[in-house]
């Protein structure tokens, strides 16, 4: 399996600091303006390093829905790695997020720990069975998210209205929300059940982006060809996996990370019930689910 | 190159034997999970993901021949663990062998501990080249003689018979990890080994399989503030009361028993500042350690992160004495690593007899030795392309970038599906046990 062709080291350097680098710092878009397009080249910078903060957050997200699904059962090591990730890029993607946004837009209460603090609770009372998991609570939250998603405006791209889950951010009293289309490789952020402007046209970028990160390349080929034989809660995941049929994997509490939610304590078929009653609000007629991880 | 013989010479290794199919396409079963020497170094046990274990034994040193090793035979097979299913948690629990641990040889019998994710064995490896015949009561079938047509008695004898390896469960210890075990490691007490998941680590008696002890706990009260795992741990090589425990954060923290009952505070912590300079989205994962290892002497700890070997000095806590980058060229393709899952390759490492040089595996099926005395190191190549008897192995050079030299291999060109994970270092002599993905090399240096 040959590397990649892309080059990863100018995301990573982004990571250091994003605030007043200019793109050569950086080392990414290399274009240079002319005299007094300083300040679009650094935006353009902060747009890709977003872009790319994006992607690494569908990566990850990936990894940790695929993660539920392997033999085994999940590996608390390499989530708790993954959540490190996912934390760092979110903290990226926030802050060139708030940077792009018009200033009118009410701007989420950043918090660099929100929900990412590594802790994977869920996961682990997903795999141990830990006393006191809450899925009365997430299932609950699924029903108040459902009227949410048929609140969309309508002239929001259709493909963006049916978010699924919703990524909190714990310590915001705002009703924004930061939503992941698997499908599409978008990260949106909606308030109060609007898009933003700048969201959607991320939207239409992400589109163009899914064709070249839809690659398969972060499934675990490395657990084979895993048995078809699947734990009895899960029996309800397989009929949501079709072929065209994208996991609903949601999560989060409002207590931050807490977790991919019980995975084994989620009843499935209420997931499936609710999203389907949202989906025939939103008037899609398309046949796949549109997967989406509800992350922290 | 040293070896535990004279230092000077430089050791050049020699194709000696490869195990196991030429098969492209692998079978997940037949994937190599550990290898393991025993302490005498005549057998050489591994691990698979199907859950089997195969012991080679090493053939005598042929009086014709006495300067060329004994080679690997197969020895015992058997099938350790099976693939089970926690109905009440609802998952399904890998055979696959995570750790083999031999145990100090008390008699004729040869003794190892296996473990998967939740369940460790002790096996008994045993021989058998005599059966009893002349049973009384029974035909030499086996069938039971109708006892009213007995009308002698005779002593039964035993008598000779083709060699017979058994291996035989003695001790299961079960049900004392909630979370997947990632070591094992015997005790020279001869009396108790440890074994450790990602949060606890546990005490056990070999003669004790329904009880243990936890003296390492660092599950917090509340889940999400969990911050690190433990990755590995392994008992000090002579001081029983000793262990240590690596960290997914790259620490080491090494505990005394005779302080507390609950070792939760360490009476040692390793740990080596983050250059800031390398600071990226991949800095946890990269510092995670995989493997940690004593050395034979017990003065120093070996590490091994995603990108490097550290070789700690147990008097000096604030860094480590020595560093050895193992595949610096991976940093600037961090990214692509973490997508394609190989960033989370856990890589071990092993010390030769006399601690002078370490040994660990990379990807495009390289390992690396690095001698610690003549500050020198090689890139070698488990191939089959290799594989002529006796034939000397090439040392291998990575190009980084810019312009690529004659015979050396571009860092785009290396394979990431052949790995190299585990690696054993026969404990007296130069024989090196490498395994492939399916495929176990065995190396000696070259006996002029």
């Amino acid at each position: 399996m040959p590397l990649l062709g892309k080059t990863w080291s100018a995301m990573d350097a982004v990571y250091t600091d994003l605030e007043g680098t200019s793109a050569e710092d950086v080392g990414i878009c290399p274009l240079r303006e002319p005299t007094g397009g300083g300040v679009g080249v650094a935006a353009r910078a902060r747009m890709e390093s977003s872009l790319d903060a994006q992607n690494l957050i569908s990566i990850s997200l990936r990894k940790i829905q695929s993660s539920r699904t392997q033999r085994g059962g999940i590996k608390l090591h390499k989530n708790l790695l993954v959540t490190y990730v996912l934390r760092s890029a979110r903290q990226l993607y926030v802050s060139g997020n708030l940077s792009q946004t018009p200033p009118q837009t009410p701007r989420p209460r950043e918090d660099a720990t929100a929900g990412l603090s590594g802790s994977l609770t869920e996961l682990a009372h997903d795999l141990y069975n830990f006393p006191g998991l809450e899925s009365d609570t997430w299932q609950h939250q699924q029903q108040q998210q459902a009227p949410e998603e048929q609140q969309a405006p309508p002239g929001a791209d259709s493909e963006l209205t049916v978010p699924g889950v919703l990524w909190w951010d714990s310590n915001t009293q705002s009703n924004q929300k930061t939503v992941l289309d698997l499908d599409t490789h978008v990260v949106t952020t909606v308030t109060a059940g609007h898009f933003l402007p700048d969201c959607c046209a991320h939207g239409r970028g992400g589109k163009k982006r899914r064709t070249d990160a839809s690659e398969p390349v972060g499934e675990p080929s490395d657990f084979g060809s895993v048995p078809r034989k699947r734990p009895r809660t899960e029996e309800g995941c397989e009929h949501l996996d079709g072929t065209d049929v994208s996991h609903l994997m949601s999560v989060l509490g409002s207590s931050g990370l807490s977790e991919f939610v019980s995975w084994q304590q989620t009843d499935l078929e209420q997931i499936r019930t609710v999203q389907s009653i949202s989906l025939r609000h939103s008037g899609l007629t398309y046949g796949s689910w549109t997967r989406a991880i509800e992350a922290f | 190159m040293a070896g535990s013989s004279d230092g000077n010479d430089e050791v050049q290794w020699c194709f000696s034997q490869v195990k196991g199919t030429i098969d492209d396409d692998i079978a997940e079963a037949d994937i190599i999970s550990t290898v393991e020497f025993n302490h005498s170094g005549e057998l050489l046990a591994t691990g698979d993901k199907g859950g089997r274990v195969v012991i080679f034994q090493q053939k005598p040193e042929s009086k014709n021949l006495p300067q060329r090793r004994g080679e690997y035979n197969v020895y015992s097979t058997f099938q350790s663990h099976e693939p089970e299913f926690d109905y009440l948690k609802s998952l399904e629990i890998e055979e696959k062998i995570n750790k083999i641990r031999w145990l100090p040889q008390k008699n004729a019998a040869h003794f190892l501990l296996s473990t998967n994710d939740k369940t460790i064995k002790l096996w008994k490896i045993s021989e058998r080249d005599k059966r009893p015949e002349g049973y009384n009561l029974k035909e030499e079938d086996g069938r039971y003689r109708n006892a009213s047509s007995v009308t002698s008695l005779r002593v039964p004898v035993f008598k000779p018979m083709d060699l017979m390896v058994e291996a035989s469960p003695r001790r299961v210890f079960a049900n004392a990890h909630t979370y997947h075990i990632n070591s094992i490691s015997v005790n020279s007490d001869c009396e108790t080994y440890l074994s450790a998941d990602d949060l606890r680590v546990n005490l056990w008696h070999w003669e004790i399989n329904d009880r243990s002890f936890n003296i390492v706990d660092i599950k917090p009260d509340n889940m999400e503030d969990l911050t690190e795992v433990i990755t590995a741990a392994e008992f000090h090589p002579n001081q029983c009361n000793t262990f240590v425990y690596s960290s997914s954060k790259g620490t080491i923290r090494m505990c005394d028993m005779r302080t507390s009952a609950l070792c939760d505070n360490h009476a040692k912590l390793f740990e080596e500042p983050e250059d800031p300079n390398n600071r990226s989205f991949f800095s946890e994962i990269i510092s995670s350690i995989s493997d940690v290892k004593f050395s034979h002497s017990g003065r120093y700890i070996m590490t091994r992160d995603y990108l490097s070997v550290k070789i700690w000095d147990l008097n000096m806590e604030s860094r480590p004495v020595e560093t050895y980058q193992v595949h610096d060229y991976f940093r600037s393709k961090l990214c692509s690593l973490y997508e394609n899952d190989c960033i989370f390759d856990k890589f071990e490492c092993c010390w030769n007899g006399n601690d002078s040089v370490v040994m660990t595996g990379s990807y495009n099926n390289f390992f690396r030795m690095f001698d610690r005395g003549y500050r020198q190191d090689v890139i070698l190549e488990a191939s089959r392309d290799n594989c002529k008897p006796r034939s000397v192995l090439k040392p291998r050079k990575v190009s980084s970038g810019g312009k690529r030299k004659k015979d050396e291999i571009s860092v785009d060109s290396l394979d990431f599906n052949k790995k190299i994970l585990h690696t054993a270092w026969h404990p007296l002599d130069n024989i090196i046990a490498v395994a492939t993905t399916n495929n176990l090399y065995i190396f000696q240096d070259k006996v002029n």
